[in-house]
């Protein structure tokens, strides 16, 4: 076997020297080629075969780890041995060996034993490198095929579903002719299975999105009390039905989270629908608390409860280890995987706690965020959107000074949100007032509705005495026109350049004052 | 009068059964096993309503469409897609352009009565 090496090195001893070194290996056998910078490495490693890169770090036109990253960027699969003179090189070659580069020598007592390791390794090392990149690439390649044949599967099972569905519920409404009772009990039997499969083909679905890492989560400010007293009451006649007594244990106030609301429901919805299906008697007890970080919440049941072996299996895909569920819906074994996804996509964790004949009680969290950090992680969120979807994103801040107080601010908030006209633009509160998501809306756009906006809030600081001695700024920021980042948004926004001032106690002072720049 | 009802699917089993369900309701059934024919029954025939599948040959339920929201003599007939495709996108672009509801496979006979219903009561 030959190796074609190329080696990079400016002084000509220390290349007369690795000459020397290389002609004494002979296994591989070694075809050498040197350049003396780095130009004329890259040319050459584009011409192609070139097995082994030995590089100097200090060359004329390029030094230190700029060296080995030129390297790297031509030539991503040819491995690199680095040659180092001094001990602040050394260091260097360290970090060059975390960013990819094979191996490194010191120049002065590197001897041919060493060097014809080194290179042996290198070579050996990097094809195997090699090999498994590729067994890599090979491999999302099918997850990809995997995801493709799932979504098709599932729409192409529901037409045949459709039909079978259909002609069952045709013979039991007698429209192809009388059916008996016992042949109605098949049938029903038939259809409910029929639906079982039909939620299967949904929560493979949903199991298949998740595990690609695509569902997209459509965040707003959510209020997970309100979120649950909608699902419960969905479950209200079942649970009549059965016996079950529901309760809700949840704060008066709002559980403010930024989440998706669809999601939050189908979590609800699986946790609820679960415990259900597992109790017959007692009750469903749903708490909603505020920790310092997070929201918790508990779904508890009086059911008969999980076995200690079968608990660290919970949440593994269809796993229903004898819990036999009492009538109503049958599971499709996916329901808590998906509830388990959907909670750590939100940055949330999910734990259970069971004992058998007593209860099981399903525990996640939802991560709260100050004020401060949920305008940012929203102007985040947006800026990401307009960069999928190439279009531009604005930003409208009502700044209050000095700072007011929380009704004031609830005031100008609705103000504001019964001035918006299309249904993506979101009010969110921020420490010092209300900001404005504006999606898919450009400069123009922003302009004309801070121009909508600003005659409507000039009018109500007028006729509002609790706005006495406040001063009101209004700016906006376009993505990517005024600023690119998340943080440089926000503050192009912050210098409002339309002062409002608050009530005065001499009705005649009430102006708008400053730039009018709109 | 028997109000009539438009089904342009290219499943004949799928529109066999249904056109017994919608028959025995008391509903006029006409039924197309493609775009193209779908568009002209409507023209020719002028439903009341028209359920509408996406997947077809020869112009599919999207495709077909936008023609029926656009010719002056179908543009108020109420579309009601019904379809196996279940993903978002499928039903965001249908609501863009034009469709009135949108039913996925398998559905509850009671559901699609419900619809028809609602749009021509």
């Amino acid at each position: 076997m030959t190796l074609r090496v190329l080696h990079l090195e400016d002084n000509p001893d220390d290349a007369f020297l690795i000459k020397k070194s290389l002609a004494q290996v002979l296994d591989p056998t070694i075809e050498l080629e040197q350049v003396d910078h780095l130009g004329a490495a890259l040319k050459r490693l584009a011409q192609g075969g070139i097995d082994l890169v030995l590089s100097d770090l200090k060359l004329p036109d390029s030094t230190g780890l700029d060296t080995f990253r030129s390297l790297r960027a031509h030539a991503p699969h040819t491995p690199v041995i680095l040659l180092t003179g001094t001990f602040g090189e050394t260091q260097l070659a360290l970090e060059a060996l975390q960013q990819g580069a094979q191996d490194y020598l010191f120049k002065h007592d590197m001897t041919t034993a060493l060097l014809e390791r080194s290179v042996r390794y290198a070579v050996e090392r990097k094809r195997a490198e090699e090999a498994l990149r590729e067994a890599n690439t090979r491999l999302q390649e099918l997850a990809v095929l995997k995801d493709e044949l799932v979504a098709n599967v599932s729409h192409e099972l529901r037409t045949p579903l459709a039909i079978t569905r259909e002609g069952i519920s045709l013979m039991l409404d007698e429209v192809a002719g009388p059916t008996t009772d016992k042949q109605k009990k098949v049938l029903i039997t038939a259809q409910s299975n029929i639906d079982r499969l039909a939620r299967m083909i949904n929560d493979l679905l949903d199991m298949s999105k998740l595990e690609a890492g695509k569902v997209r989560l459509k965040r707003a400010r959510v209020d997970l009390v309100a979120c649950v007293k909608d699902v419960l009451a969905t479950f209200e006649s079942q649970a009549t039905a059965k016996g079950v007594a529901l309760r809700a244990d949840v704060p008066t106030q709002e559980a403010t989270v930024y989440a998706d609301a669809d999601k939050l429901t189908q979590v609800l919805t699986n946790l609820i629908g679960n415990a259900l299906k597992f109790t017959e008697r007692g009750h469903i007890t749903i708490s909603v608390s505020e920790g310092p970080e997070d929201i918790i919440c508990k779904v508890q049941d009086s059911g008969k409860g999980i076995a200690k072996e079968h608990l660290p299996e919970v949440f593994s895909k269809f796993q229903q280890f004898g819990r036999v569920a009492g009538a109503g819906e049958k599971g499709t074994g996916l329901g808590l995987a998906i509830t388990k996804g959907l909670i750590e996509l939100h940055g949330g964790v999910i734990q259970v706690e069971s004992e058998v004949n007593t209860g099981t009680t399903f525990m996640f969290t939802l991560p709260t965020y100050s004020i401060e950090a949920l305008l940012e992680r929203q102007v985040k969120d947006g800026i990401q959107e307009a960069v999928e979807n190439s279009s531009r994103m604005s930003l409208l801040l009502v700044t209050c000074a000095p700072e007011s107080v929380e009704s004031v601010v609830d005031h100008l908030q609705a103000l504001i949100k019964s001035g918006l006209c299309r249904k993506d633009d979101t009010t969110i509160r921020t420490p010092e007032g209300v900001a404005v998501l504006l999606p898919d809306c450009d400069q123009m756009g922003v302009l004309s509705v801070k121009t909508r906006l600003v005659p409507t809030i000039q009018d109500w600081i007028v006729h509002e005495p609790m706005t006495e001695g406040m001063t009101l700024d209004v700016g906006c920021a376009t993505y990517p026109d005024d600023a690119k980042g998340m943080k440089e948004l926000i503050a192009w926004a912050q210098q409002g350049t339309t002062k409002l001032n608050g009530a005065d106690t001499t009705p005649s002072a009430k102006r708008i004052t400053g730039a009018h720049a709109l | 009068m028997k109000k009539r009802i438009l089904l342009i699917d290219d499943e004949p089993e799928f529109v066999e059964l249904i056109t017994l369900r919608l028959e025995a309701n008391q509903y006029e059934v006409m039924a197309a096993s493609n775009g193209q024919e779908g568009f002209n029954k409507a023209l020719s025939e002028k439903p009341d309503l028209i359920f509408l599948d996406i997947m077809m040959p020869r112009k599919n339920g999207l495709e077909l469409l936008p023609q029926l929201k656009q010719h002056e003599q179908t543009r108020l007939i109420p579309v009601i897609m019904l379809t196996a495709k279940a993903d978002t996108r499928s039903m965001l672009e249908s609501q863009k352009l034009g469709a009135t509801d949108y039913l996925i496979k398998p559905f509850d006979s009671k559901e699609l009565l419900a619809v028809i219903q609602r749009y021509v009561p």
